[in-house]
């Protein structure tokens, strides 16, 4: 709500006309040979945008059978790479292997356009539609400044569920929400042993905070319980909770680092 | 500028959109409306796109106090790439109903309330070719903001305002290294980290406890309470991929990582107060507290996969997650580890298909006798089936089912005993109208030695994209179902209760684009939300824009969105927003 002007100053100027516009200088045509320019135009065209155009600048360093197709004219003739293609050049995906797209043969060019002028699609969507409409809740992590590649790692992972691990070996979450880092001197398990997701909801949820559960109190009670007492960690409450008392059904208004304390051993402060 | 005219880049932008929003007739709690929409009145840079091919791209939007603004850029000079991502993120959030221990006072006072921004800075060169690529990164994260937040003491706790202001920053460095046989990365890096919180008042405040504590009114007249903590965390990176044979992949990762913080806090307070403990009165109250912590945390995998042939895969792969967190009054250790057997077999170029097996297991202890249950375990074996399906033209079904059976979990709330199915289907039945098909189900039923938690999960989405010449069409929707179920214990009168939770949500999401004659285009669609449950929700965004050429290089813009939110049970936050926004695109 608060304007920027700064900045919004600094970008008009950026972006006007300039009057040395007339001194610009054309980018450098792509050589492509002769024989599949002559068909593919439109490839040849986005492939000028593109980091492979200098790196791999000859169509069959990814594509082979190229003198077949170039006689024969058949699409059917030319082998397009594969993966195992693309792997050749980009090996640096050791956790790849570990992920849900590797085993569900999800190949590269299922999300990335080799030939156009943005390597990535942001195609995650034409896949996982039921995921993106859980952005639709009403309390979510923004899709304008938040991409799903913030969290997770489409190419592996080295932590489980997915999650992108930084390169300080944490869970992607803290990468924003870096407060809730630590290591803090007393702890709350849960955050670092199973994540933010044992309360939260990370896509949208209905409830504020994006919590699990709608109110606040039966989030926490459905561990800190003694129904079971022994068989998980989880402290019960003492009996001067009184439920009945909205003072007591808000446990975040008096626990206020529940996810987790320098100074309070019940996390009060 | 000059830099970029020195290096024969083009000066202008390729597209730029300005607009003016107006927030027109917004009615109903303006904290929901910002907790949840935020968008505000004014003139705003909406777009931006600057490309010069490969040697420098930008693209920025939302600037001008829009709650997400962003500037994006990656080129290329000389064997040197470079991206940088920059987010300035607006995080507001003080829903009347969360958070509020006086609400049946009749009082919509959020006691754990946020206004901030938070700023994302992340800067990456990468240099070299082919083989050798040394890199360097630079990333910052820092809020700063205002909020309400409670100081609590024994017997009451008050609502007060509070600054914050927090800043990490991340350094790394390292080289990859490529064969056409496999790859290395190492990595160096190190996290420093400051965290500043000032919780302050100079005015009465009786609290929020309403009667008298042993005939006396327990109250805060005032309070400085002030947090400073600093921290840094040194941590290593190897990643490896090596393929010995054609039919053999060996890779593997590690990582360790030892952050530390220390903490200043230092408290002073003063009015009325009582120590439960010794149960004596005080009308000033100071302390400093002085801690360090630490969390040496290693996580590696290694995994190896076999080709015996061209139609059978087996893969083995191996992962360890340990840490514990240290400091001078607590401990947490906690190993996680994993062991996983996947065999793709492919009868078919056409048809994959696999089963697998998973074996996790963790180990959590603490130093503090607060888990009552002693160290927590879990063990879990999870089976696993599927197939893959890729049909010409482009017919591509996918089939996932999991099968889980534990012995121990760690928490009453984890997932043990459980069934998980995943379907998806995707189809291009023309070159220019393509389906899409969703369904998965989660069915958790964990035994009563576990608690008994019940949990079912249910989600089917289904959508539709036509594209023409003369425009596009697209919808989609889904339905998104979860049913859970979980005792639990009323403290003060350790009789048993349940705690259920229910949300039967439906998603639409649908737009039109259309071509007008003259390079005219209208778009008109938008989104809707509607649950029913433990929380019913009604969340509807329609939108419609249109944009008009009046010159060859310059479009005028208009647009019209509404914003209608209501939870029933909770009337009082229901809002409803009109916005216009008329703007211009610049096209070079």
């Amino acid at each position: 709500m608060h304007a920027s002007p700064r900045w919004t100053l600094l970008l008009l100027l950026v972006a006007l006309p300039h009057p040395l516009q007339g001194q610009e200088k054309k980018e450098e045509e792509f050589q492509m040979p002769a024989s599949c320019a002559s068909c593919h135009e439109e490839v040849v065209k986005s492939f000028g945008g593109n980091r492979h155009h200098r790196s791999r600048n000859s169509c069959g360093a990814c594509h082979t059978n190229v003198q077949a197709h170039s006689e024969s004219g058949d699409p059917n003739d030319v082998k397009t790479g594969d993966g195992k293609t693309c792997l050749t050049c980009h090996a640096s995906h050791p956790g790849r292997a570990r992920g849900g797209h590797e085993r569900s043969q999800v190949t590269c060019s299922d999300c990335h356009s080799q030939h156009g002028k943005h390597t990535v699609n942001d195609s995650c969507s034409r896949c996982h539609s039921a995921t993106v409409a859980e952005f639709r809740r009403p309390y979510n992590h923004p899709l304008a400044s938040v991409k799903c590649a913030d969290c997770h790692n489409p190419h592996g992972r080295t932590l489980s569920n997915s999650f992108a691990a930084t390169s300080a070996n944490e869970p992607g979450c803290v990468k924003c929400h870096a407060p809730q880092r630590g290591p803090f001197t007393f702890e709350h398990a849960p955050v670092k042993q199973e994540g933010c997701a044992s309360c939260h909801e990370p896509h949208g949820s209905v409830n504020p905070r994006m919590l699990n559960r709608a109110q606040v109190h039966l989030q926490c009670l459905e561990c800190h319980s003694n129904t079971t007492a022994g068989a998980q960690p989880g402290s019960a409450l003492p009996a001067f909770h009184n439920l009945r008392d909205t003072r007591f059904r808000n446990c975040t208004t008096c626990h206020v680092k529940v996810h987790g304390s320098h100074v309070s051993r019940y996390l009060l402060r | 500028m000059r830099l970029a005219w020195l290096m024969g880049l083009p000066l202008a932008a390729q597209q730029v959109d300005l607009g003016y929003r107006w927030n027109a007739n917004l009615r109903g709690s303006l904290d929901t409306y910002r907790g949840i929409v935020n968008l505000g009145e004014g003139p705003r840079l909406l777009g931006f796109q600057y490309n010069a091919g490969t040697r420098l791209r930008a693209t920025a939007g939302g600037w001008g106090g829009d709650p997400s603004a962003w500037f994006k850029a990656d080129g290329e000079w000389a064997n040197v790439h470079m991206r940088l991502d920059h987010r300035d993120t607006a995080y507001f959030n003080a829903m009347p109903s969360y958070a509020n221990p006086l609400l049946d006072r009749g009082v919509f006072l959020n006691q754990r309330a946020f206004d901030t921004r938070r700023r994302f800075t992340d800067l990456f060169f990468e240099f070299g070719g082919r083989s050798w690529k040394p890199y360097a990164a630079w990333t910052r994260d820092g809020g700063d903001g205002r909020g309400v937040t409670t100081f609590v003491s024994d017997g009451n706790e008050y609502p007060v305002a509070n600054t914050l202001d927090d800043a990490t920053h991340n350094v790394r460095g390292g080289v990859e290294w490529n064969t056409k046989r496999g790859h290395l990365t190492l990595e160096q890096g190190g996290l420093f980290i400051q965290d500043d919180q000032r919780v302050f008042t100079g005015t009465r405040n009786e609290g929020n406890r309403a009667s008298l504590f042993l005939g006396r009114r327990l109250v805060l007249n005032e309070l400085l309470q002030t947090y400073n903590v600093t921290g840094r965390s040194l941590y290593s990176r190897a990643a490896a991929a090596l393929r010995p044979a054609e039919w053999l992949d060996l890779s593997g990762n590690f990582l360790f990582s030892q952050p530390r913080t220390s903490i200043d806090y230092r408290q002073n307070n003063r009015g009325l107060f009582v120590d439960l403990d010794a149960l004596v009165f005080a009308d000033q109250q100071s302390l400093r507290w002085l801690a360090a912590s630490k969390q040496p945390h290693t996580t590696a995998n290694g995994h190896m996969e076999v080709r015996p042939n061209g139609k059978l895969t087996i893969s083995e792969s191996l992962y360890t997650d340990r840490f514990h967190s240290a400091s001078s009054w607590d401990r947490l250790v906690w190993n996680q580890n994993q062991q996983q057997l996947d065999v793709v077999f492919r009868p078919q170029a056409s048809l994959a298909l696999r089963g697998g097996h998973r074996y996790s297991w963790a180990d959590g202890r603490t130093r503090t006798a607060l888990f009552p249950g002693g160290p927590g375990q879990s063990r879990r074996h999870t089976w696993m089936a599927g197939f893959n399906l890729r049909l010409k033209p482009k017919w591509n079904v996918f089939g996932d089912l999991e099968s889980a059976r534990s012995s121990q979990v760690l928490f009453r709330s984890s997932l043990g005993d459980f069934d998980r199915l995943r379907l998806r289907a995707r189809c291009e039945l023309l070159s220019n109208l393509s389906l899409q098909f969703n369904f998965g189900v989660l069915d958790n039923q964990n035994p009563p030695q576990f608690g008994a938690f019940e949990l079912k999960q249910r989600q089917a989405a289904a959508s539709i994209e036509w594209r023409h010449k003369r425009g596009n069409f697209s919808v989609d929707y889904a339905r998104f179902s979860t049913r859970s179920n979980l005792d639990y214990t009323v403290p003060e009168l350790l009789r048993r209760d349940r705690s259920v939770f229910r949300d039967d949500g439906h998603s639409v999401n649908a737009f039109f684009d259309l071509v007008l004659p003259k390079q005219a285009a209208l778009t008109v669609g938008g989104s809707s939300y509607r649950s029913a449950g433990s929380r019913p929700s009604h969340f509807h965004q329609p939108q419609g824009r249109v944009s008009i050429p009046i010159h060859p290089r310059v479009y005028a813009t208009a647009e019209y969105r509404w914003f209608g939110f209501s939870q029933p049970f909770f009337l009082f936050e229901t809002f409803r927003s009109h916005q216009f926004m008329a703007g211009l695109r610049l096209l070079r």
